[in-house]
């Protein structure tokens, strides 16, 4: 399909998602109501803060709010959806690789970098702006990724930004690997690659020094009590959800960016491995979210964005193999959806205008009171 | 490379099929644009590994381009010719290594917002074949016979929900040597048809015994090329110098030792080694084995007869279990909806083929006692309401 840049796509799915909502929960079309909080005064609130996540990497409608899809998102759905304004149709026309994807939400610019070389975006993250323009100290951004491969997302090479106006990077597996070397093996390492692209395992991960001093002065941790928590957990994205716990109670970052990635398992092939990390993500959201409210630090002036990063190919088209990858650039592979909540953010909202993945950096910023001056995407008004 | 420079010596290094194909239209090669010269390459210097319908493929793309006039061919594949390459991608040997080339030009499009536009050009070519030159018709009809082996079990799992609005459900199918069965009547088509590529046995454990002119492959029978393959590919991996793109080119040209053949034929090894190679997690799971193998037989043979068993495939650890040195197990529930999932796309391949609208499909749980079959004469959304046998489910679908 051609998709010239400012086009829409046709979503069917966005019938069945509106449908959905009205008989579920006691949504109304954006327009027709009004914001229950000021959020413009929220603005002004120096404890404001933001957390996005990233439902990833790659998920689809059919396994996630299309009507097949919901019982893979409970959470979401009963939980969350109820107290959101919900993007119907959030259109990533970039290049659908996991890193690069994702840091072009951050950077709200369609970077274009090969996705496997780790690269730092020229273009500013949303970090850096965030930093510079309300001079915030480093350690009120945080950035938690889900491999090395994700490790250079913080800070861009622009030179009027650059990395020392960048967020502070948390690489949970490499805090593992660094941290329980020798608990190390093959299935492990197979754990702690960088993508799940790459069939069997990946480069192992360097263990240094400064990853266990980030245990120990960031996270407030002893290598011992890390470990120990860590090993009871089921998978890397469990793992980056209780660092990033540890992390809003040690350090309470105003700006926080989880990247899960779990349900990039789909690459192996195995559907059913792609809707457990679909259901685990979905919880994970929802541990994300009461995290949130039980944090005195959070509680009640945060807003969370959750949205993935992309989908995954269709089922029928020829070029792809359906949920396994995402390499066609079809509509199911470009369409998504993002949630917003907190304080402000009217409830059961439900947004059936297209809207662009770019949106997302000019929104916080709007939210936050900082300036995106490179970031391509426009103001969400429905969120504030 | 420009396609202009183009002479018999640049195809040395191909195989013998490859290079009588690509020297007899040398003449084309020269006048295309680049993008659409090292396309046609990427299959034709494989040609010599290829199925005979792949081959006839292969070169009917040839065969069409000739026949269109010099205008027609440059109105058809102007936007080939209209997308912007970097100098450093013509000059690549795209003759002998047109796969690297095909990673390139990928990187370049999808960062050059250039990838829409070539799938829309490759969408009008291959539209403009399929009007010039219509996919032939079967010898015989089609029949996909997609068996979820006997250790597949999950309590209280709809199974086949996607493939039940296109056929009749039945609820309760007696097994009675129902693989046997199945076998029996692969073997009987197989003696209607002598082409060995146009029936395929494709089984994800132990294959069971099959006297019978019919392409086999399996999970259990390749594991010693499976695991020289997973050697090579963690090689390359931790070398640290290819991603995934670059990895499937690497595994694509890559020869394991004779020792590990997968099949005594040559063409069904290849295919073998080229599903292992290539395809995501086929190394690893066999689930994900059978339906790439599925997908990738249909695409590329056309086969006219396919059986395709699901077995168990290992349990994916979690992250304590790995930490805990937990001892591997089966996930039989996890390979029921892997296979369930499998069977709905072996189903969407095989429409994709000429004759679909006369073909047969039937998707049969061994474990849970349930079947769905597809085709003509079937009724669409139906529940069939009285128990059955393999055998009876076979003759209400053959369509022979």
């Amino acid at each position: 399909m051609i998709c010239p840049p400012g086009s829409t796509f046709p979503n069917p799915l966005v019938a069945n998602r509106r449908e959905f909502l009205r008989l579920t929960s006691a949504c109304a079309i954006a327009s027709a109501i009004a914001p229950s909080l000021p959020v413009r005064a929220l603005a002004a609130q120096p404890r404001r803060k933001v957390v996005i996540v990233t439902f990833g990497g790659g998920a689809r409608d059919e396994e996630t709010f299309s009507p097949d899809g919901h019982e893979n998102i409970s959470t979401l759905l009963h939980t969350l959806l109820p107290q959101s304004t919900f993007f119907a149709q959030v259109i990533n026309r970039g290049i659908l690789g996991h890193y690069v994807a994702t840091t072009s939400l951050a950077t709200g610019v369609y970077e274009t970098f090969n996705n496997f070389t780790g690269d730092a975006p020229a273009h500013p993250t949303l970090f850096e702006c965030f930093r510079k323009d309300l001079r915030r100290p480093a350690n009120d951004a945080w950035v938690i990724s889900p491999s090395n491969g994700f490790r250079n997302m913080g800070g861009s090479t622009d030179r009027r930004f650059g990395p020392g106006y960048g967020a502070s990077v948390l690489l949970p597996k490499q805090l593992l690997s660094a941290a329980a070397p020798s608990r190390r093996s093959n299935d492990l390492d197979r754990l702690l690659r960088d993508t799940y692209e790459e069939p069997h395992a990946g480069v192992a991960l360097p263990h240094t020094e400064a990853n266990l001093q980030q245990v120990e002065d960031v996270l407030r941790l002893s290598r011992d009590e890390f470990v120990q928590h860590a090993i009871s957990l089921g998978s890397a994205d469990e793992l980056s959800v209780y660092v990033a716990r540890q992390l809003m109670q040690q350090a309470a970052p105003s700006l926080l960016w989880i990247t899960l990635h779990d349900i990039d398992m789909a690459h192996s092939g195995a559907y059913s491995l792609y809707i457990d990390g679909i259901q685990r993500t979905d919880r994970l959201c929802g541990e994300i979210w009461s995290a949130v409210q039980a944090n005195p630090e959070y509680a009640g002036c945060t807003t969370m964005f959750v949205l993935p990063d992309f989908g995954r190919d269709s089922d029928t088209n020829p070029a792809g193999n359906g949920f396994q990858h995402h390499r066609t650039g079809d509509v199911a592979s470009r369409t998504t959806w993002m949630m917003v909540l907190g304080p402000g953010v009217r409830h059961g909202v439900f947004v059936e205008r297209p809207v662009d993945s770019m949106d997302l950096v000019p929104t916080v910023g709007r939210l936050l009171g900082f300036d995106t001056p490179v970031a391509q995407g426009r103001v969400l008004p429905e969120v504030l | 490379m420009e396609p202009r420079t183009l002479t018999a010596k640049n195809f040395d290094s191909y195989a013998p099929l490859a290079r009588k194909l690509t020297c007899d239209h040398l003449d084309l090669l020269r006048q295309l644009p680049v993008v659409m010269s090292a396309v046609l390459l990427r299959d034709a210097i494989d040609l010599d590994n290829r199925f005979p319908r792949e081959r006839a493929t292969i070169q009917s793309r040839f065969t069409f381009l000739e026949s269109l006039s010099t205008a027609e061919r440059a109105q058809l594949l102007a936007g080939f010719n209209n997308l912007a390459l970097p100098q450093s991608l013509i000059d690549e040997d795209w003759v002998r290594f047109p796969q690297k080339f095909d990673e390139d030009l990928s990187a370049h499009l999808w960062s050059s917002k250039q990838i829409d536009a070539f799938h829309a050009t490759a969408t009008q070519f291959a539209d403009a074949m399929r009007s010039a030159v219509p996919a032939a018709q079967p010898a015989m009809s089609r029949w996909t016979v997609v068996v979820l082996g006997p250790d597949l079990h999950k309590d209280n799992y709809p199974l086949f929900g996607k493939l039940r609005p296109n056929g009749v459900f039945f609820g309760s199918v007696r097994d009675e040597n129902g693989m046997d069965e199945i076998l029996a009547a692969l073997s009987a088509r197989s003696q209607k048809n002598a082409d060995p590529y146009n029936h395929w046995y494709i089984d994800g454990a132990a294959p069971s015994p099959l006297q019978a002119a019919v392409s086999q492959c399996s999970w259990n029978s390749s594991a010693a090329m499976r695991e020289q393959v997973l050697r090579q590919v963690d090689k390359v991996i931790r070398s640290g110098s290819a991603g995934p793109e670059m990895l499937r080119s690497i595994m694509a040209t890559w020869q394991p030792s004779a020792a590990v053949s997968a099949s005594p034929n040559a063409l069904v090894d290849r295919f073998v080694l080229s599903v292992y190679g290539e395809g995501s997690g086929t190394q690893i799971f066999s689930t994900t084995f059978v339906q790439w193998a599925a997908r990738e037989l249909l695409r590329r043979a056309e086969p006219v007869s396919v059986v395709a068993r699901f077995g168990p495939r290992q349990r994916q650890q979690g992250m304590n279990e790995m930490f805990a040195g937990t001892v591997k197990e089966m996930d039989f529930a996890g390979s029921l909806v892997d296979a369930d999932f499998g069977a709905y796309y072996t189903w969407i391949n095989l429409n994709r083929l000429a004759g679909a609208d006369n073909a047969s499909f039937i998707a049969w749980s061994q474990a849970h006692n349930q079947a769905v079959a597809i085709g003509p004469g079937l009724p669409r959304g139906a529940v069939a309401p009285n128990p059955v046998t393999v055998a009876q489910l076979l003759s209400m679908a053959v369509t022979v």
